[in-house]
């Protein structure tokens, strides 16, 4: 009987021995989704095969997901637990899933904020991705938000102001005139937009766009403190600057509230316009579809001679709270987040978040330097899109009804459209103390 | 001994009859019956895609009820199919009738003509006409120009938006519904008007006696049809307006998906659609017990 218990106890050991062994010699997956595009994924590709051959325990499986239902798809993924380990996404659809969901991993139990990587990243940029005191998400890139101007028209119209071509809201408006009304692609024919700005309910773009030239003007829709900083006067002159695009100046469509990206891209490739917001993630499609034909500068201040502050946004990557592989997860973000790879990033795609890379002459390595000094990501002023954990995708939907409002309908005052809508976020997001 | 020999017989006939049923029973139940039930389920709780569901009984529905922005989404759902239904049926008896006219050359042409918006997706005709209805290049717009007519802002005007989405929607699903009443008219024996000729009945008399008691089927089935469709239009809405603008196209299957993947309050998305789910049922229920009455 002993010695048949004690070969059972061996057998049992043995198993238990070899499958142990199994596992840590076990290669590990590590899966990744983003929605950038495909010179991206290159990229991926490319700096993932690095990765792999220095760290053969684990494997990452990049996938390239379509932009238009990314969101969507993420959600999905989630609800039946099919998501990957990391999800590279912009911050606002981040914050949106762990305020409701608590989806991301908390990474100070990892200790990232010890990491080089992240004591580079600006403090700002991390408390906008911490959610109740939990880091559920480290910043991936700076996508500086700029102006696109079509360069041939400029000078088709005789526009001969040169660099930085827009010195305030007036000289835009000017500008935008005359690529309205001055045949600037000169085929004899009226069918040319001079701006193009969003409107939309979809996915909030009406607040969006007035976010953009809000921020443009120095200001952030929501304070760091956490108020709500709309309703003052650079908040008024940026819906009047809107609403008087479509309707007094008539350089905007009057479709604008019917706009998303999808129709600003539609007409850009289409040649109609002429001044529209660019992203930084734009750049290396729109060099090749344009032929090069558009110059990118920060959006102007409001009056001549006045600072003009450069924005963006940010892409970032987080964890999946059900990831089963989260050291391993970090250690591919952490390689994500080294110098190498950022400036192999920035090489391509003029984007990188870490402030202390030689961005001249990493540009002019491989690339011309397309956005100007001021552009620069170790230069962006950095006036952020979300700051406060209340101000969900629900708040910026009612912001984006009062601002549609007053694009579809001239006669509303931008001051009381603004007076309204601050009174209803107010009473339905904002915390009472 | 007979008996019992046909009944077993039945039986066997039966069963083999459900058997070739089981696998469409199946996919009606995983596909369709199953997740009806779930949505009904979830109705009731906070759903977390992540740490799992908290009952909440009838607050999803409470909060629906109070919320004005879903009752305006509802109401204004109602006010669409109420304007788009007859209006469809009306153009498709219209056209259908005059597509039967039997000295119509051509007819089987038209016919396709008329029939082709149905067969292509909603998505493609939503997208080309965005771009009809685009205010400074849409063909709309023009054609609105060169006759010196008023140009409209098709898609921003909120007076004006709801009626573009209506219009398409006529002209979309009209197709479907004079397939319909065509095929229809022609099963109506031609003596009939012969005899009420013969009679004296008038052009109005015969369409009142013959031609619409003959379409009673075709009533029945597109105002049956019509009414799960209309109540439930989402792709137009989704491709063509997003809701815009103001929300004067917010329908209530649109702003259910709303709730569900932008707001992620999928209990309360579950409680709209099985709310939606019971008012079709009832309006189709009210429609079912007319006819039948008026039979």
């Amino acid at each position: 009987m002993k010695k048949l218990l004690f070969l059972v106890l061996v057998i049992v050991m043995s198993i238990v021995g070899v499958t142990t062994v199994a596992a840590a010699g076990e290669k590990v997956t590590i899966t990744m989704w983003h929605n950038n595009n495909q010179v991206y994924q290159d990229l991926y590709e490319k700096v993932f095969d690095d990765f792999m051959a220095n760290n053969p325990n684990i494997e990452v499986k990049i996938a390239l997901q379509p932009n238009v239902s990314y969101d969507l798809k993420i959600l999905t993924a989630f609800i039946a637990s099919r998501e990957p380990d990391i999800i590279d996404s912009a911050h606002d659809f981040a914050l949106e899933l762990e305020q409701k969901y608590s989806a991301w991993t908390n990474l100070d139990d990892y200790g990232v904020r010890d990491w080089e990587e992240v004591k580079l990243m600006d403090p700002n940029i991390l408390s906008s991705l911490s959610y109740e005191g939990k880091l559920y998400g480290l910043q991936f890139t700076d996508q500086p938000l700029a102006l696109f101007i079509r360069k041939s028209w400029m000078e088709n119209v005789g526009w001969d102001k040169g660099y930085p071509y827009i010195e305030s809201w007036d000289d835009l408006i000017d500008l935008a005139k005359k690529f309205t009304f001055e045949d600037p692609d000169k085929n004899g024919k009226d069918d040319t937009i001079g701006y193009e700005m969003f409107g939309s309910l979809d996915r909030n773009y009406a607040t969006v766009q007035f976010e953009y030239i809000m921020n443009a003007a120095g200001q952030e829709l929501v304070t760091k403190d956490g108020k709500l900083n709309i309703n003052n006067e650079t908040g008024i002159k940026a819906l009047t600057f809107m609403q008087d695009a479509i309707w007094k100046h008539k350089i905007a469509p009057r479709d604008t509230a019917s706009f998303t990206h999808m129709e600003m891209y539609r007409d850009i490739a289409a040649g109609v316009v002429g001044i529209a917001r660019l992203g930084g993630w734009n750049v290396p499609g729109w060099m090749e579809q344009l032929n090069g034909d558009f110059v990118a500068l920060p959006f102007p201040p409001i009056e001549e001679g006045e600072k003009n502050y450069a924005s963006t946004i940010y892409h970032v990557m987080m964890i999946s709270t059900n990831s089963k592989h989260p050291e391993e997860a970090l250690k591919v973000i952490k390689y994500l987040c080294s110098a190498n790879v950022q400036a192999e990033f920035y090489k391509k795609t003029g984007m990188s978040y870490r402030p202390d890379l030689d961005y001249k002459n990493l540009a002019a390595t491989e690339q011309e330097l397309f956005f100007k000094d001021e552009m620069l990501p170790s230069k962006i002023d950095r006036i952020y899109l979300i700051t406060a954990s209340w101000w969900t995708a629900d708040a910026r939907a009612t912001l984006a009804q009062f601002i549609q409002s007053a694009l579809v309908d001239p006669t509303l005052d931008p001051a009381q459209v603004l007076t309204d809508a601050e009174k209803a976020i107010v009473e339905k997001f904002v915390p009472k103390k | 001994m007979l008996i019992s020999n046909i009944k077993k017989k039945d039986f066997k006939t039966q069963l083999i009859y459900f058997l070739f049923i089981v696998p469409a029973l199946i996919v009606f139940i995983v596909f369709r019956a199953w997740p009806i039930m779930y949505s009904f389920i979830l109705s009731f709780f906070d759903v977390n895609i992540i740490s799992g569901n908290t009952f909440l009984g009838l607050n999803n529905y409470i909060s629906l009820i109070n919320d004005p922005s879903y009752i305006k989404s509802f109401m204004g759902t109602i006010r669409f199919t109420l304007i788009v239904l007859p209006l469809t049926i009306l153009w498709s008896l219209l056209v259908s009738i005059i597509l039967d006219y039997k000295f119509l050359k051509y007819s089987n042409v038209f016919k396709g003509i008329f029939f082709m918006p149905f067969v292509t997706s909603w998505i493609v005709i939503s997208l080309i006409w965005k771009w009809f209805l685009n205010s400074k290049f849409g063909v709309v717009n023009e054609v609105l120009s060169i006759l010196h007519l008023p140009e409209q802002d098709w898609l921003t005007d909120p007076d004006v938006a709801l009626w573009a989405v209506i219009g398409i929607t006529i002209w979309k699903m009209g197709g479907y519904f004079i397939l319909i009443f065509v095929a229809n008219l022609q099963i109506v024996d031609p003596c009939l008007y012969e005899a009420a000729e013969v009679d004296g009945a008038n052009f109005c008399n015969k369409f009142r006696y013959i031609t619409l008691n003959a379409l009673k089927p075709a009533f029945y089935i597109t105002l049956i049809t019509g009414t799960i469709f209309y109540f439930r239009t989402f792709t137009i809405i989704f491709a063509m307006t997003g809701g815009d603008p103001l929300g004067s196209t917010d329908l209530i299957a649109y702003h259910t998906y709303k709730l569900a993947f932008l707001s992620f309050d999928f209990g309360r998305a579950n409680a709209s659609i099985t709310f939606m789910f019971a008012f079709i049922g009832v309006v189709l229920l009210l429609q079912t017990v007319f006819f039948e009455r008026r039979d």
